[in-house]
């Protein structure tokens, strides 16, 4: 991600959100958006919709503004926002559907930073780092490029949800999905990122949805005359939609490709 | 989908039910350089690539295909699946495959069949269904 922050602020916060507060339902987020005020706030109200809480040693908030972010169809609204930049770091992928055999391939290797709209507590995204070799794993296109090629594939992202509209699943959960019903196994993706949107494909009604790419994955192989000429850096990363109320995975691409 | 970039797709959440009958097909607009998928006849999925408005498909391939070894093929030896009303098209117009024994194979015939049925269909099954 080619992002530069202007940091303004910088908090750090022990993890103290409790597991009850964890399992609130979503549906009470509404009740938040608005009271965002201070960095513990926006810890909480991250955790609360990724439960990366759970999963992470340490957390910590810095109040910043976006400046040329990738996400396609939203780069250009997220641009200037004010938004609390959450990060959690040391994190152990720990999944309820895994296989117990299977445990994650990068732990304490990845860091998750989620964005949180400084005046309304709206999600904006989750991205996450690697602290390793990023070997065949290709930077993401451009928010032009990866917007040219979603469109080419018939998807548009409409929009963010109505800011007192939130997802019913959490982000690990609908990273749960997509171990289970998805394609590509997030324990052994080197980045995973979440984007809570409006989506339709083929010129259905929008519906929420969660989008999970997983990134630095073991090549997928490639079916059909010359599919293993295919370079493994277009066939290292996925995307997974995920239908955020139900928790249903709908559908999962490699679209769009690196520039 | 392979233009000046490689595509995939996974249908996750409409897999076909057992024992149900659909049809598939696909189309290039060289015009446009789109890929038009369609399923019982309506439009699924399009892929637009601007390297297909100079080139044509050059290869046709009807296949079964799993994601993981542990899935199970459609099929098994009892019911098989059933590719029937293989066509291509040339400039628009579509004609038989034309279809000889020699052209259907397995990639592993220990783990599953594959049988020559006639110049359009063939049917294929999981030798060890779970």
């Amino acid at each position: 991600m080619q992002a530069l922050f202007l940091i303004m602020q910088t908090f750090s916060a022990p993890l103290f959100v409790s597991f009850a507060e964890c399992q609130t339902n979503l549906d009470n987020n509404m009740n938040n958006q608005f009271m965002v005020q201070n960095q513990s706030g926006a810890i909480d109200l991250s955790s609360r919709l990724t439960r990366l809480n759970e999963i992470s040693t340490s957390s910590s908030a810095t109040n910043m503004t976006v400046a040329g972010d990738n996400t396609p169809f939203l780069a250009r609204d997220f641009e200037n926002r004010s938004v609390w930049s959450v990060e959690y770091s040391g994190v152990s992928l720990k999944l309820k559907l895994a296989n117990p055999k299977y445990v994650d391939k990068y732990r304490q290797k990845r860091t998750f930073t989620v964005w949180l709209d400084a005046k309304t507590g709206q999600l904006l995204k989750i991205r996450s780092k690697f602290q390793g070799e990023a070997g065949e794993m290709r930077q993401e296109p451009s928010a032009d490029s990866a917007e040219s090629q979603l469109r080419a594939a018939g998807e548009f992202y409409s929009g963010l949800p109505n800011v007192s509209v939130q997802p019913r699943i959490t982000f690990l959960d609908a990273v749960d999905a997509v171990l289970s019903q998805g394609i590509g196994s997030p324990l052994a993706a080197k980045e995973i990122d979440g984007l809570c949107v409006m989506h339709s494909k083929m010129g259905s009604t929008p519906r929420l949805v969660w989008v999970v790419t997983l990134r630095g994955l073991p090549p997928i192989p490639a079916k059909g005359p010359q599919g293993d000429l295919v370079p493994a850096w277009q066939r290292n990363h996925i995307r997974n939609v995920v239908d955020a109320v139900t928790g249903k995975c709908l559908f999962a691409t490699n679209v769009p490709q690196p520039d | 989908m392979q233009g000046n970039r490689y595509a995939v797709n996974y249908d996750i959440s409409n897999a076909p039910t057992d024992d149900s009958t659909h049809s598939y097909q696909c189309d290039l607009d060289t015009t446009t350089g789109t890929w038009q998928f369609s399923y019982d006849g309506t439009a699924w999925q399009s892929y637009q690539d601007d390297y297909w408005k100079t080139a044509v498909g050059a290869t046709v391939q009807w296949t079964g295909e799993i994601y993981n070894k542990e899935d199970d093929m459609p099929g098994t030896a009892t019911d098989k699946c059933n590719f029937t009303g293989c066509q291509y098209s040339v400039d628009g117009v579509y004609q038989d495959a034309g279809l000889v024994a020699g052209d259907v194979s397995s990639d592993d015939p220990n783990e599953w069949g594959a049988q020559w049925v006639s110049g359009t269909a063939f049917n294929i099954w999981d030798i060890h269904p779970l």
